[in-house]
């Protein structure tokens, strides 16, 4: 799928991935109803992670934008991420998803929201809004330079060190075929930017 | 929690949204309101294709959200249900097509409502309920109330296949919009709606500025309405005891009426009717009218189709400017309905007036100048002798054979710096020497180069050795070792061993061959430079190889045009051969001239804009009955509005009957009826209106859809309007989206749309991407 206004090849592939998506989305919730009984006090909104903040502000920005099909992508992320890495989100996480993506795939999130315990349609509730001060990026592209050329890009938490950062760079694959076996003669670090190793 | 099953819950949620009505759009409501529309359908038999769900869900997606951001959504569905596609559908399977139109929409309905949109279902309008097209029908009797519906006897397109006139704007390169026919023209009794009204063009043409659209298709309205500013000219028409008057015409470049060669009047001008009478080739002319008027407007005005013609004979126009008499022709080239159906050609400076002139051998008058012209250099070069005659007395060199040193003294006198440079040793020439000889001249992408005979082959020689870039290539009878004779020697053989670079064609703009029709040893060369060239040929009488002995003469006028004049020259430039005016600029020349026609009295300011009136009437059953009836005493009296709708007779033959006749003529106990003004005898009007007349107030409809006092209450229009959003395929751009303008426009004037709405239906539109096939 292409921005709305452009031409576009019709594609099966495309359906199949977006019902790969939406069975995905539903094991994901059942994993959620498992761990999390709904008697469980829904955590604040203040609990909700960056993540889900992030994709209300992408959500939100996309459909005025008609940009449905980086929508799509991010709900994809979003549920991979959240798949993975259960443990860092919350039923309200979770509310705020299917919220956002109700516009796009109603009947799911109908259904899901009923499941979680809620009597009126989800069309009937406030779109979720989001904090900018949750959404600052904690990862940076961190460029590794061999000899004086990029030979790599590594993403990186914003505040690494310089021996955890030689570590991540000399684990990257590409890094390793142009350090050859060879020892580093000398590292510039330059913090959260760049990493240049001569050898 | 088992496996997502998706038949079964959205089968349940649909029943609940259609129960709890979720989506119904609220009247009252306090909320901000939005208005996002979707281009409703027309209920094929196929159903829904992949770009309907396309546009709907966008405007579904967005819509669900707005609700969700707090405002009150009128997001509504319906159906666009008479027109041809229904109709034909119905002839296909022989089913009546308001049973076919129920079953197509149900079918429909059901589809577009399993995909969950989030549509208000209450206010579905169906174009083809009576209670709906009364009001369509309201709208054309107020139209014809305020003067702008009228009925004219005019040949119009005329769709051979659906045996339905259609309006200019249903026909797409030549072919009916509908079905891919090729159009013809027709002459019948026809009701068109006067969108070029001038209480409404201009504003269609304005108000674009103010809308959220996307620039094309703004573009295409704006080109389709197509305003130009120019003047109109009156030429008197000699003899003058014909009684013919003026012929008028309308042109936007008057500053190059000096240039007006001829005049062109279309097959359909009423003059020719006249002019028959008076022209000395009656039969001729006759024979071309009646074999033009069948012709599409696309085949008439195909640049690329050959222009044809005929003369009028007999009589001629004095062209205002220069006061001389110049010929009358009937061409199909110019249509009818563009301008007055007239024009002055100017071959010179248009370029289809430039291909006809040149066919028909009229003159061509050059009076615009390219400003960079003078600054352009020629560069010729003479062709080489048998012998050598620099010995001869009172030779003065190749240089200064045959036909240069005319040409060259024509070219001087406007400006252009000439080069003839004598090439050394001409009668055995070297390629080397004649490289030397040529290096030391300034040539540039704006140069012309005249290549005669040997000088031709080594031109074509250097332009693909060197890789140069030039304006224009003229070779004149070209030589290329084709048929040795004994008089070649190695020398010369050599010279011409060389292969055409593939790639100069594209290195030139523009390549011309000279050749005659009396020459033969040269032919070949000339048909092989044109072909590795890609040049176009001009061949001219008895020439030979273009030397004095062959020629008789030394001037060579054709060659002269060819090297000012690339083709027709229609940009701006600098006025010559123009009396008064010469030397002005094009666009102060053009003041200039409006102002001295207006003081002449012979012309005067016009604006021309290529949008016609509206062809509104279809010979066809399923659609709306024009609201009509034709008193024999009182004219054309409009159906009172107690008495709407019209509705379609329920009859069992609706085939179209081909003579331009509507099916429903033939229905004696419909058509005939009575006069709501005076009572006595009358008859219905039986052709009925195109599907754009449902279309194009369907979202007024929305917003009160039960309303059966009047079109929409304009409190409930007031909540609701503008759209806010609009979504649908970019192929309505002049069809569909004009005529809304401009039906909303006009109910806007008489009040039907509340003042406090604004004129403009649709602020912000978009258009959904074309769904292409699985592989691109």
């Amino acid at each position: 799928m292409g921005p709305f206004e452009d031409a576009k090849p019709w594609s099966m592939k495309g359906i199949v991935g977006v019902r790969r998506f939406i069975d995905k989305v539903w094991k994901l919730s059942a994993s959620q109803q498992a761990s999390k009984p709904a008697q469980a006090a829904v955590p604040a909104l203040a609990s909700v992670n960056k993540r889900t903040h992030a994709l209300v502000k992408k959500i939100s920005e996309d459909i005025l934008a008609f940009k449905f099909n980086t929508s799509i992508a991010a709900y994809m992320e979003y549920v991979n991420a959240a798949t993975a890495d259960a443990e860092k989100f919350s039923l309200a996480d979770f509310e705020v998803f299917v919220k956002l993506l109700s516009p796009f795939a109603p009947h799911i999130a109908e259904e899901l929201w009923e499941l979680m315990g809620h009597r009126e349609s989800i069309s009937k509730e406030p779109w979720p809004t989001f904090d900018p001060k949750m959404i600052v990026e904690d990862r940076v592209q961190l460029v590794v330079q061999i000899n004086g050329k990029v030979r790599d890009q590594i993403m990186v938490a914003i505040d690494i060190n310089q021996a955890e950062a030689t570590r991540v760079a000399v684990a990257s694959e590409k890094v390793q075929k142009w350090l050859d076996g060879k020892q580093p003669k000398k590292i510039i670090y330059v913090k959260g930017k760049l990493l240049s190793i001569v050898v | 929690m088992d496996r997502f099953d998706h038949q079964k819950i959205e089968k349940k949620w649909q029943e609940r949204w259609g129960k709890e009505k979720p989506f119904r759009a609220d009247d009252a409501s306090k909320k901000e309101k939005r208005y996002v529309l979707d281009m409703f359908p027309y209920p094929s038999a196929e159903g829904l294709h992949v770009g309907h769900p396309e546009g709907y869900t966008a405007s579904d997606i967005y819509s669900r959200y707005l609700r969700m951001k707090g405002y009150e959504v009128l997001h509504p569905m319906g159906f666009d249900a008479f027109g041809l596609p229904a109709e034909n559908y119905a002839l296909k399977t022989g089913t009546h097509p308001s049973a076919t139109t129920q079953k197509n929409i149900e079918n429909m309905r059901r589809q577009i409502m399993s995909l969950g949109f989030s549509y208000d279902w209450d206010r579905e309008v169906i174009t083809t309920d009576p209670k709906y097209y009364k009001w369509t029908q309201w709208i054309f009797v107020e139209l014809f109330k305020h003067g702008l519906a009228y009925e004219a006897d005019a040949p119009i397109n005329w769709c051979p296949k659906d045996k339905t006139g259609l309006a200019n704007e249903e026909v797409i390169n030549g072919k009916c919009e509908r079905c891919g026919a090729e159009v013809t023209k027709k002459k019948i009794k026809q009701w068109l709606v006067k969108i070029t009204d001038e209480r409404y063009i201009e504003r269609l043409l304005n108000d674009l500025e103010k809308l959220n659209w996307p620039e094309n298709v703004k573009e295409m309205q704006r080109h389709w309405i197509g305003r130009s500013e120019g003047a109109e000219i009156d030429f008197p028409i000699h003899p003058e005891q014909a009684g013919m008057g003026l012929l008028k015409v309308f042109t936007t470049r008057p500053d190059t009426i000096f240039g007006a060669t001829y005049m062109v009047v279309a097959p359909e001008h009423p003059i020719v009717k006249k002019a028959l009478k008076v022209v000395e080739n009656k039969k001729e002319v006759e024979k071309y009218v009646e074999t033009s008027i069948h012709k599409s407007d696309l085949d008439r005005t195909d640049l690329a189709k050959e222009k044809t013609g005929v003369e009028m004979r007999g009589i001629h126009v004095v062209n205002p400017a220069t006061k001389k008499e110049i010929p009358v022709w009937v061409a199909d080239y110019v249509l009818g309905s563009y301008g007055t159906g007239a024009i002055m050609a100017v071959p010179a400076h248009d370029e289809r007036d430039w291909e006809f002139a040149k066919k028909y051998g009229l003159p061509i008058k050059e009076v615009v100048q390219q400003a960079e012209y003078r600054f352009k250099t020629c560069l010729i070069i003479h062709g080489r002798p048998s012998k050598d005659h620099s010995g001869e007395p009172g030779f003065l060199g190749e240089e200064n054979c045959h036909w240069i040193p005319w040409v060259k003294k024509h070219l001087e006198e406007r400006g252009t710096t000439v080069y003839n440079p004598r090439m050394p040793r001409s009668w055995e020439p070297d390629y080397q020497e004649w490289k030397k000889t040529v290096e030391k001249i300034d040539i540039d992408e704006h140069s012309v180069i005249v290549g005669h005979s040997a000088g031709g082959a080594f031109i074509v020689r250097w332009l693909s050795e060197t890789k140069k870039k030039i304006r224009k290539l003229i070779l004149v009878s070209p030589s290329k070792s084709m048929n040795p004779k004994k008089d070649y020697v190695d020398i010369i053989a050599k010279f011409y061993e060389f292969n055409v670079d593939p790639d100069l064609k594209n290195r030139i703009n523009e390549s011309v061959i000279f050749t005659s029709n009396d020459e033969e040893r040269h032919l070949k060369s000339a048909e092989l430079y044109a072909k590795e060239l890609s040049a176009r040929t001009i061949r001219l009488e008895n020439h030979g190889h273009f030397i004095s002995r062959d020629m008789k003469n030394n001037e060579l006028p054709e060659l002269l045009t060819e090297i000012s004049l690339s083709r027709a020259f229609s940009g701006e430039g600098i006025a010559v051969n123009s009396g008064q005016f010469d030397g002005l600029k094009s666009s102060q020349c053009i003041t200039k001239v409006i102002d001295w026609l207006e003081k002449e009295g012979v012309g005067k300011r016009s604006v021309n804009y290529r949008l016609r009136d509206w062809l509104f009437s279809r010979q066809r059953y399923w659609g709306e009955p024009i609201p009509i009836i034709h008193c024999k005493n009182c004219g054309h009296v409009a159906v009172p509005e107690k008495d709407l709708p019209v509705e379609l007779p329920k009859v069992k033959k609706y085939q179209p009957t081909g003579t331009g006749q509507s099916p429903l003529a033939t229905i004696a106990a419909w058509v005939n009826t009575t006069c709501p003004k005076c009572g006595g005898k009358a008859k219905r009007e039986t052709n009925t209106m195109p599907q754009w007349a449902g279309s194009n107030w369907y979202f007024l409809r929305y917003c009160d859809p039960t309303n059966s006092k009047r079109l929409a209450d304009p409190k409930k229009l007031e909540e609701w309007l503008p759209v806010n959003l609009y979504i649908g395929g970019a192929e309505h751009a002049v069809l569909h989206l004009l005529y809304a303008r401009f039906i909303y426009k006009f109910l806007y004037d008489i009040g039907a749309v509340p003042e406090k709405v604004g004129d403009e239906p649709f602020v912000k539109l978009k258009n959904q991407g074309l769904i292409l096939g699985e592989d691109g």
